[in-house]
């Protein structure tokens, strides 16, 4: 295919294959709305809608900021990490990828505003001048939180847009749409693919990929000491960083392959989303995996090590309390499934490896609703033990915030180019 | 000025190393980055890097100061036995400054060497630009450039 016809091809991409958007369109509204009212619900109401109680006074609102944010990571992984270690197969999708960053955050982002009770003091986090003498807490993990997310988020948003800069333009001269063209034009800040642009372009992203790819380790273990620096049995260990960093990797690699194996069937994109970019995402999630299942061996294994009173009855707790069905899924979602994997014919098998990814996302979900519930609901005072339950709007705003992720994704795949044109034709070119 | 247009990168590359020994290079506009054009024309985007390590100092400082000052100095208060320099989790917070303002510099200082927004080049008045279907490649130059084997040329107000 020809520069000019690709150029052609992905501009248009999104108008040719409107209405496979337009249909999801429905959905995505529907739970949108669910969120929204959800929403509304809570602010009408407060925090008593959701099923949070004392002792277990973290619920839904963390375990799915953590999630969110997890599933994030594989973004910038794609886009900053293997531009750095030079890894072009990594150009048809490193976009999608990004764009699932920015989407997975925003929704991230919605749990510590909403889980706040009164959201519009969210601001309270960062020091700004006031006349109370008021600076926010340094020391806590909440804090640094909010500065690694807002950092993060800032990021990839900056990150995302300059690498599109120049994929506007090519949508600017090739759209025949009027409105379009000024459009993209207003967007691509007049670039003009002079030679002094490129060359600054392709520093300004190489120092950006930079930036970015210490931030997928840094945000997911700050994130971590939310819960590593709380003195509880089950929280309080040194490996939460690198065992929350390689499960945000593998649940975010398990949300690409999901993206990826429906978008190339729907908008017939083989030749761009080949097999070697599922195999190299498969491996992955395998390499991730792996990592992940030895760091639920090292926790079970210090624990019996360390023969500690607390910590030993979280375990035990994990294993054949309350909880234990949803312990064991998670452990088969997490551990047992991804095995099929080692084998080649099934790693192929596009079926298989949706179904795969499918269970590693629940897997992961389930592996923070874990984390975050048995250790709450008993700790260490006989009194403070209490199960838990989320309620009707815990649910919905969870399954709505799917609906906005979606809504995202669909205006990122109908109005922009979403395979990296530039790219694919440097690789071309190469 | 006049524009050339070419379908091969090889061809165009050739031209705008005579135009450039000629000293009547203007311009080259590219559907790629070229690493010969980034050595052809002495290009190095000193800038972007300039307000990437202004950026990530100021960072470092920012965060430095809006946690030191307070906890140190202002209000020195005991809070449970923690030491009111508690650089470790500072530390963390410095890292995260460092790298928004370091992203943020390098972006403006980007921003800044290309004068961007430019809606008013020239050559965005030639339709062949923006078809391109006669060629991706435009050199442009102050005078004729003799012996060129661009497939077209054009006279550029």
């Amino acid at each position: 295919m020809s520069s000019l016809s690709l150029d052609t091809r992905l501009t248009e991409l999104g108008y040719e294959r409107r209405w496979t958007l337009y249909k999801l369109l429905v959905p995505v509204f529907f739970l949108m709305s669910m969120f929204l009212f959800a929403t509304f619900i809570l602010l009408k109401t407060g925090i008593g809608v959701w099923g949070v109680n004392i002792p277990v006074a973290w619920g839904f609102a963390i375990i799915n900021f953590v999630w969110w944010v997890g599933i994030g990571h594989a973004g910038t992984f794609i886009s900053a990490i293997l531009l750095l270690m030079r890894q072009d197969w990594r150009n048809s999708i490193n976009r999608l990828a990004e764009s699932m960053t920015l989407f997975a955050v925003a929704c991230a982002g919605l749990f510590p505003l909403l889980h706040l009770g009164r959201p519009w003091y969210f601001y309270w986090l960062l020091p700004y001048p006031n006349d109370m003498n008021l600076f926010p807490q340094y020391r806590s993990p909440l804090v640094w939180d909010a500065f690694a997310v807002m950092t993060y988020a800032s990021v990839s948003l900056l990150f995302w847009y300059i690498g599109l800069i120049p994929d506007l333009a090519a949508a600017r001269d090739k759209t025949k749409s009027k409105i379009k063209s000024v459009i993209f034009g207003i967007m691509s800040l007049g670039w003009s693919g002079t030679a002094s642009e490129w060359a600054g372009w392709k520093r300004l992203t190489w120092l950006l990929a930079l930036l970015a790819t210490p931030l997928v380790i840094s945000v997911h273990s700050i994130v971590s000491l939310d819960f590593a620096v709380a003195k509880l049995p089950g929280w309080h260990s040194p490996f939460f960083p690198p065992y929350f960093v390689s499960g945000a990797i593998y649940s975010g690699f398990a949300m690409v392959i999901v993206i990826l194996l429906w978008l190339r069937k729907e908008f017939s994109l083989e030749d761009l989303i080949t097999d070697l970019h599922l195999e190299k995402c498969a491996r992955y999630l395998m390499i991730s995996g792996t990592f992940l299942c030895y760091c639920y061996a090292l926790e079970f294994f210090t624990v019996w090590l360390g023969q500690e009173h607390y910590e030993m009855k979280n375990i035990k707790h994990e294993f054949m309390g309350p909880k234990a069905v949803l312990f064991w899924l998670m452990i088969f979602c997490n551990v047992v499934s991804m095995q099929v994997l080692w084998v080649k014919k099934w790693r192929k098998n596009h079926k298989i490896l949706f179904a795969v990814s499918l269970c590693v996302l629940l897997g992961m979900w389930l592996e923070r609703y874990v984390i975050v519930v048995t250790t709450l609901s008993d700790t260490f005072l006989p009194a403070m033990k209490a199960g838990y339950r989320g309620t009707r709007w815990d649910w919905a705003i969870l399954v709505g915030t799917f609906g906005v992720f979606a809504f995202g994704m669909i205006c990122v795949l109908r109005f922009l180019p979403f395979i990296p044109i530039s790219e694919i034709k440097e690789e071309r070119h190469k | 000025m006049r524009v050339y247009q070419f379908r091969e990168f090889g061809p165009f590359l050739e031209a705008s190393r005579t135009a450039v020994k000629e000293k009547i290079l203007a311009d080259v506009h590219t559907p790629i980055h070229h690493h010969e054009l980034d050595e052809l024309l002495h290009l190095k985007p000193k800038a972007v890097n300039r307000g990437y390590y202004i950026g990530g100092i100021l960072g470092i400082l920012t965060g430095a100061l809006i946690t030191i000052i307070p906890n140190v100095f202002t209000f020195r208060i005991n809070v449970g036995g923690r030491p009111l320099f508690s650089w470790p989790a500072f530390a963390i917070l410095m890292f995260e400054l460092m790298v928004l303002f370091a992203a943020v510099g390098s972006i403006m200082a980007f921003l800044f060497s290309q004068k961007y927004p430019r809606y008013d080049r020239a050559i965005f008045a030639l339709p062949e630009y923006h078809d391109k279907d006669k060629g991706e490649y435009f050199l442009v130059t102050t005078e004729d450039l003799r012996g060129s084997s661009a497939l077209h040329s054009y006279r550029l107000s």
